[in-house]
């Protein structure tokens, strides 16, 4: 085996092997540092049911934490309360928040019909209606439809039955979710 | 750059890895191949830019002075120096300054680097070399630092190794150390050596690093008087060519790994080699042994040597081989040599050859029972009755003469000449540079004129021993001088 092949081999050896630290530091990294406190946190906050984090594969990309409820009376609050824990253990990295539930058809159907309250109220500031409409339009078919309000979203929270549906309108961009 | 392959292996890793992870690795990808480009332009001639460095740091010297022959003296007085720099404390209770520098001075072969290198050992301190023309440079100002970045090198090399001396040795120093004013095309050579001066004066004993320096030369007559007053180079040790006996003990050691047949008598190689240098020899006993080698000898005898001295003295034999006539007159040019030499020093030589060599197209080798260093009047008129008789061998055998004899004809007069100087000629004592050029030319040729009579005379006489040499050099090429000696006897 002459010189040339020899180093050729170990360049390959130490390329390889260069890869397999680097991702094994961000393997631990990202389990360490991110999924395990990410879990711990979010599980404390009431009326959360389960936390999933999705490990990003780009070190730039958010971590997507996927989230479902248990009952909750309190949307806003409690999606104040999954920020704020999600700020505290990701530092400064990026995440998106995806909220999981079970709304079914007819559950995206009132969705809709309200929605153009839900427009109308953000052109012309009429909340107080559009809680009042939102309720009507949601009593028709049994269900119970409930609106909190801040100065980023319109939190909506519409429940029939033991199906729920949760969606969150951005005051600002219309964006469905936060990303930080 | 040692283990390119594996900084190249991780960083290709490295960028692959951000590559995947989504980062914009483009300006990453044109500063690594810029960065290539460059270190593959300065590793080629492109854009080699000479160093204005100087001095190679030499790993631990492993020579010591017990490895060095034949220069007793010199290592005598330069251990006594370097007591000096190993026993620093009790030079500071005495109030002693250090020595700052010691002048090895010598003809060249005689081991002044070896004792450098063995100074160095001695000391246990860190070794620098350096040589003269190093500090030769057409930029100027470059030999001027070159002299700073040397100093301060050694002072943090032995800082680095945690020694507490340094030995700057500067070979050829002349080149640096000439007489100053005499170079007048710019002051850089003049730059040079104030900055060798200053430098020089620097040293203290209050310095965590002594420093000494070891010039050599073998042009002291050329050096600047700054650089050898003392406090720059304190003492002026001289590397001279060694005696027999240094002889004998440089033979000894260069022979200590070789297969020497138990005919060989160093004691007489040490006789035949009078006025060798060390470095002579070193080749001497190399060649014997390559002469041993090429006749699948095991072991080097006495034969191998008397060539190697010969190869050494004369060069190489030539293939070129003279005509019949030619060969001849060479013949009998060197028995009349061989004749006389015998006659006049009996048992002085020691072989007779008409093989040519690279210097000589015949010679007759002389050996002397001790070194001479006072020279009488007989024994140079004796010196000049032997250059002569070749030619005369010649004109009595031949009866003509040839170009073969100028060469011994300047020795001759070259011998006629320090008579004529050592005041032991028929003109007295003479001032050397008062004399006339026409009376040191009258004297010359009468000296001559004398001594060629005589030897003509010695020659016509042995005419007869004369044929006989030539003959048997014609025959045999080589005459030892026990067979030379025989022929005489006859």
């Amino acid at each position: 085996m002459n010189i040339t092949t020899l180093k050729l081999i170990r360049g390959a050896i130490v390329f390889m092997a260069t890869l397999l630290l680097l991702y094994g530091a961000q393997f631990l990294w990202q389990k360490y540092y991110i999924t395990v406190p990410l879990n711990r946190e979010l599980q404390s906050v009431e009326g959360v049911q389960s936390v999933a984090v999705e490990k990003p594969s780009k070190i730039n990309e958010p971590v997507n934490i996927n989230i479902s409820f248990n009952n909750i009376s309190n949307f806003q609050k409690t999606y104040a309360q999954i920020n704020e824990k999600s700020v505290q253990a990701l530092k400064n990295k990026t995440y998106k928040i995806n909220i999981k539930d079970n709304g079914n058809d007819e559950l995206e159907k009132l969705y809709f019909d309200i929605n153009m309250y839900v427009e109308k109220a953000l052109i012309d500031g009429s909340f107080p209606s559009l809680a009042e409409k939102s309720n009507e339009i949601a009593k028709h078919i049994g269900a119970r439809s409930n609106i909190f309000i801040d100065d980023k979203y319109i939190y909506l929270h519409i429940t029939k039955g033991d199906k729920c549906l949760y969606k969150l309108i951005s005051r600002q961009s219309r964006g469905v979710g936060e990303l930080k | 750059m040692k283990h390119k392959e594996i900084i190249i292996g991780a960083i290709a890793a490295i960028i692959t890895f951000l590559a995947i992870q989504g980062f914009d690795i483009m300006p990453i990808i044109f500063f690594v191949g810029l960065g290539g480009i460059l270190y593959y332009i300065s590793g080629s001639k492109l854009l080699k830019v000479k160093s204005f460095s100087i001095g190679e740091e030499k790993k631990e010297s492993s020579i010591s002075f017990n490895d060095i022959g034949g220069q007793d003296v010199a290592k005598n007085e330069l251990c006594e120096a370097l007591e000096f720099i190993r026993s620093n404390d009790k030079l500071k209770a005495l109030g002693i300054r250090p020595l700052k520098g010691i002048l090895l001075n010598g003809p060249p072969g005689t081991g002044k680097t070896l004792l450098a290198k063995a100074a160095a050992q001695y000391t246990n301190s860190v070794f620098l070399s350096a040589s003269g023309s190093e500090f030769v440079e057409m930029y100027v100002g470059v030999g001027a630092k070159r002299v700073r970045q040397l100093f301060t090198q050694a002072k943090q090399s032995a800082k680095k190794t945690n020694k507490h001396s340094a030995v700057i040795f500067i070979d050829e120093i002349e080149v640096l150390g000439g007489k100053r004013g005499q170079n007048h095309s710019h002051q850089e050579h003049d730059q040079t050596l104030n900055e060798l001066l200053v430098q020089m004066d620097g040293i203290s004993s209050d310095d965590d690093v002594k420093v000494l320096v070891l010039g050599a030369t073998n042009r002291s007559d050329m050096l600047d008087s700054a650089l050898l007053r003392p406090g720059r180079f304190d003492r002026i040790v001289k590397v001279d060519l060694p005696d027999r006996k240094g002889r004998s003990h440089i033979l000894k050691l260069h022979t200590r790994n070789k297969p020497l047949s138990e005919q060989v008598e160093i004691e007489a190689i040490a006789r035949d080699t009078f006025g060798f240098s060390g470095a002579q020899l070193e080749s001497v006993t190399n060649e014997a042994a390559i002469l041993a080698m090429r006749e699948e000898s095991q072991e080097i005898s006495p034969n191998h040597f008397k060539n190697a001295i010969e190869k050494v003295m004369m060069g190489e034999k030539l293939d070129r081989l003279p005509s019949a006539e030619e060969k001849l007159r060479i013949a009998v040019h060197e028995s009349g040599h061989a004749l006389v030499g015998e006659t006049i020093f009996p048992h002085s030589v020691a072989s007779v050859n008409i093989a040519s060599r690279s210097n000589a197209l015949g010679y007759v080798r002389s050996t002397q029972e001790d070194d001479m260093f006072l020279y009488t009047y007989d024994y140079l008129k004796g010196r000049i009755a032997v250059s002569l008789a070749g030619a005369l061998a010649e004109e009595v055998l031949l009866k003509s003469r040839s170009t073969g004899a100028s060469s011994d004809f300047k020795n001759a007069s070259d011998i006629a000449r320090h008579i004529i100087h050592g005041g032991m000629s028929e003109i007295g004592i003479i001032s050397v540079e008062d004399v006339p050029k026409n009376k040191l030319h009258d004297t010359i040729s009468s000296i001559l004129a004398e001594i060629e009579e005589n030897t003509l005379a010695m020659l016509n006489e042995n005419i007869r021993i004369l044929k006989q040499i030539s003959d048997e050099l014609l025959e045999k090429e080589t005459l030892s001088g026990d067979q030379l000696r025989a022929l005489i006897k006859k």
